[in-house]
This record gives structure tokens, C-alpha cells and sequence, in this order.
């Protein structure tokens, strides 16, 4: 299944790469997430708590960033596993300016196994938007009290 | 097919079912009709730990009408509110709506409250309401609050409802024309896109209107291109094709039933017939 979309940051392009490839952001931006733990160079793993409406569950995964181009592109790669069943990912992240913020557009190629696979076709997209907007919302929060902090020091 | 154990209690008041949701341990789910929470428990996508049983609490079920104010209480069936006497004179669209639900059986278990607070995103109900401007009242251990449909639906199985609070009723002004078109999933019989308009039509110009549209996006919303088109219109076969052209929806859906191009195309088309339909009451 392909999963596309877009994000606007108010805050700046270095700022926003910086957080998103930041294991400490990562881990507060990633919904319930109780163990992050590199295990590779670049690639962590990690169990979390992820649901949309009344399908919630706890997954363990691994997630992986490749291909780096400072300030403009990455790879990610994810997969998971979980009750409701599991999937991988590959996405696609491409950061560009937007006045004084960031356009963020992402193209993902997912495959999902299980219950979910089953029975979730009607609503697959929408929840794998749902949670991408969920993750960019707090990172940007994430980003954004990391650089009050800093502004306070 | 056979879910998780899971505890379950009856609540014999609202104050009851609060008090048991706020001392549950592990996650506590509300039940009414159980036909979206119970299908997810069997395929174990759902897994709570304790259902609390609101579906006795006396009080909260049928439809009544004051000065023009239609209340219906939220423990009321899809079935009931489609054969409903009140709403058949006041409000035929609820009724409208609540008969191209699912099946019979989900219309004699499914109800109102459960509907609006489960806000799957194909669900019919929550067009309706929108469309109507209804107030949903909630409780909770807060005390009572009341919000606009409108603001209740904010994403993807995301509603204005904190855990320890459930929906008592749903209430609105009696439209003067307001009706439901819907192309319906062959199986499942959810909403691949439904539209509900409602008119206030003077001297045959419309005067107001409000169109909301269910089934495809993440939440049933308004369609506001469409609103302003249709205001200051004589509704003739040409406004409303205007007006429905300029119907245009975010994070459009996609399934095996329709991909984001049908979908919209099918907005525009379900918008001009509910258009239509209202137009005509």
C-alpha cells in the first residue's frame, strides 16, 4: 500500500532535520513509546504504544534511517509487530523551505500482515495518515521546547 | 471469533457508569449497541478489559419535541429513529439516514450516542447532525457540557469526549428542508460518501444552508464552498450544479471500494442529489 503526504512545520529546515534524526526527539514524538534502544548505527529498536480510535496496541519494532542528505532527504524504514498483527515500511522524506518553515512531503510503501491486514482495509490510509500527522505534530513539539530551552539557557 | 476475557458491569445511572469508568483499572470501555466495539473485540483489534453496560440506564432513549426543539436521547436505535413519529413529521432526515444503517440487526442493537462517539469515519449519523448544527450533551464527572456537532468530529475516530465521558442526547432545531443522499458500500452497507443538506429557502431563494459530508474524509465535516454557493441561489438545477461542484474535501479516502479521484467525484455527485432532495421537501 502507498501512503503519501504532507506536513507543514512552522519552525526552520535545520531545525527540523535536526530533530527528526534525533534518537531524543524520536523517542518523544513516537506515541507511547517505552524503550528506544540503539542496537545498530542509525538503527534503533523500540516498543510503543500505537493505535488509532478503538484499535490500540503495543508493538515492538525496529527503525532504521538511511540515504541522508543534510537538511533535505532521508530514508526511513520501520517495521513492527504487535497483537493486532505487523507491518514494515519504507518512507521516503523530503524537506524543502516554506517561507519561514518547512515543507515536509513523505512517500511510504507499507505492507501490513494480520488482523489488521484483514480486516483493516477500509481504513488503512486514513489511520496510516492519522498517526504520520500524530508523530509530526509532536516532533515539532519535541523541536519546539527543545529550542525554548536552549533560548532560556 | 472469540474475544479476549474481558469484566463486565451494568450501570444502572450515568453517575454509576462514570464512577465504574473512573475506578476501572486497564482499559474500560462504555457499551450501548456493541455493534462497532463487539466486532472489533472478536477479531481482537479490541481488547478492554472491562465493559461497562450503559445500555439500561433509564432515561436516555426516545425522541421528544418542544417548540420546535427535537431531543433524542442517545441510547435510541437506528431502528427506532427510523420509524419514529416525531422525527417522521419534525426531521424525516435522521429518520432517512438511521434506515440506510448497516443491516436490521445493526439497527435494532446500534444507537445514536454509540454512532456519534465511535465516529467511524463512513458512519451516517454524524453527516446529519453536522448538517443540522445538533448539540450533543454530554456528562461527566466534570459535570454536564454541551458541544456543536460541528466541533465534536475533529479526525479519525477522534471526538470532543474525554474517557469518563459519554453522550446523553442529541438536539436541534427542526429543519424546514433538509435531506440525506448516499452511495452505500455494496457489503457493509457504511457510507462510501453521504451527504446531508439542510435549507432555509424564503421566496424561493435560499436563504441558509448547511452540507456536511460523511464517508470521505477522516471525519464527517462541512462543506463550505458549497454553503456560500448555494446562499442567495434560486436552488434551480443550475445552482445546485454550480454549487455542488464546488464541493472539495482534505485527505480523501481510499480503499478497495473507491480511490481518492472516485470519492470526490462521488462528493459532488451525492451533493447535488441531497441538494436536490432538500430543495424538494
Amino acid at each position: 500500500m502507498r501512503v503519501d503526504g504532507e506536513h507543514r512545520f512552522d519552525l526552520s529546515r535545520s531545525v527540523m532535520w535536526e530533530h527528526l534524526l534525533n534518537p531524543e526527539s524520536l523517542q518523544g514524538a513516537i506515541p507511547g513509546c517505552t524503550a528506544f534502544e540503539e542496537v545498530a548505527p542509525e538503527t534503533w529498536e523500540l516498543t510503543a504504544q500505537v493505535g488509532v480510535g478503538p484499535v490500540r496496541g503495543t508493538f515492538t519494532g525496529r527503525v532504521e534511517l538511511r540515504d541522508r542528505e543534510p537538511e533535505s532527504r532521508y530514508t526511513l524504514i520501520a517495521s513492527g509487530q504487535g497483537r493486532p498483527g505487523g507491518g514494515q515500511g519504507e518512507a521516503v522524506i523530503n524537506l524543502t523551505d516554506d517561507g519561514d518553515g518547512t515543507h515536509l512531503r513523505y512517500e511510504a510503501d507499507v505492507t501490513v500482515r494480520g488482523a489488521i491486514a484483514r480486516v483493516g482495509g477500509r481504513l488503512l490510509t486514513a489511520s496510516a495518515r492519522t498517526m504520520a500527522r500524530q508523530f509530526f505534530d509532536a516532533i515539532e513539539k519535541e523541536a519546539k521546547t527543545a529550542t525554548e530551552r536552549s533560548a532560556a539557557r | 471469533m472469540i474475544p479476549s476475557a474481558f469484566d463486565y458491569q451494568r450501570a444502572g445511572s450515568i453517575a454509576e457508569a462514570i464512577a465504574l469508568k473512573q475506578g476501572a483499572e486497564g482499559d474500560a470501555r462504555f457499551i450501548a449497541g456493541g455493534h462497532s466495539l463487539i466486532p472489533l473485540m472478536k477479531l481482537r483489534l479490541a481488547e478492554p478489559s472491562l465493559l461497562i453496560d450503559i445500555s439500561g440506564i433509564p432515561g436516555l432513549s426516545g425522541v421528544s419535541e418542544d417548540g420546535g426543539r427535537v431531543s433524542i436521547g442517545a441510547l435510541t436505535t437506528h431502528a427506532e429513529l427510523e420509524s419514529d413519529s416525531v422525527l417522521l413529521a419534525s426531521a424525516p432526515v435522521v429518520a432517512e439516514a438511521a434506515g440506510e444503517i448497516g443491516d436490521q440487526q445493526v439497527r435494532n442493537r446500534g444507537t445514536i450516542g454509540g454512532s456519534l462517539a465511535h465516529a467511524d469515519p463512513a458512519s451516517d449519523l454524524p453527516a446529519v447532525v453536522v448538517a443540522l448544527d445538533a448539540s450533543i450533551h454530554i456528562a461527566g464527572a466534570g459535570g454536564e457540557r454541551t458541544v456543536a456537532a460541528g466541533d465534536f468530529f475533529s479526525g479519525l475516530f477522534e471526538v470532543d469526549l474525554a474517557e469518563d465521558e459519554l453522550i446523553t442526547s442529541v438536539s436541534f432545531d427542526a429543519p424546514s428542508q433538509a435531506a440525506y443522499a448516499k452511495l452505500r458500500h455494496p457489503a457493509s452497507h457504511f457510507a462510501i460518501v453521504g451527504v446531508a443538506a439542510s435549507l432555509t429557502v424564503e421566496g424561493g431563494v435560499c436563504t441558509g444552508a448547511r452540507v456536511a459530508v460523511t464517508g470521505a474524509s477522516t471525519h464527517a465535516q462541512r462543506l463550505g464552498a458549497v454553503e456560500e454557493a448555494l446562499t442567495g441561489s434560486s436552488l434551480d438545477d443550475d445552482a445546485i450544479a454550480a454549487a455542488s461542484a464546488a464541493a472539495d474535501v482534505d485527505d480523501v479516502n481510499a480503499d478497495l471500494a473507491g480511490s481518492e479521484e472516485y470519492r470526490q467525484a462521488m462528493t459532488r455527485v451525492f451533493t447535488g442529489r441531497a441538494i436536490a432532495a432538500a430543495a424538494a421537501r
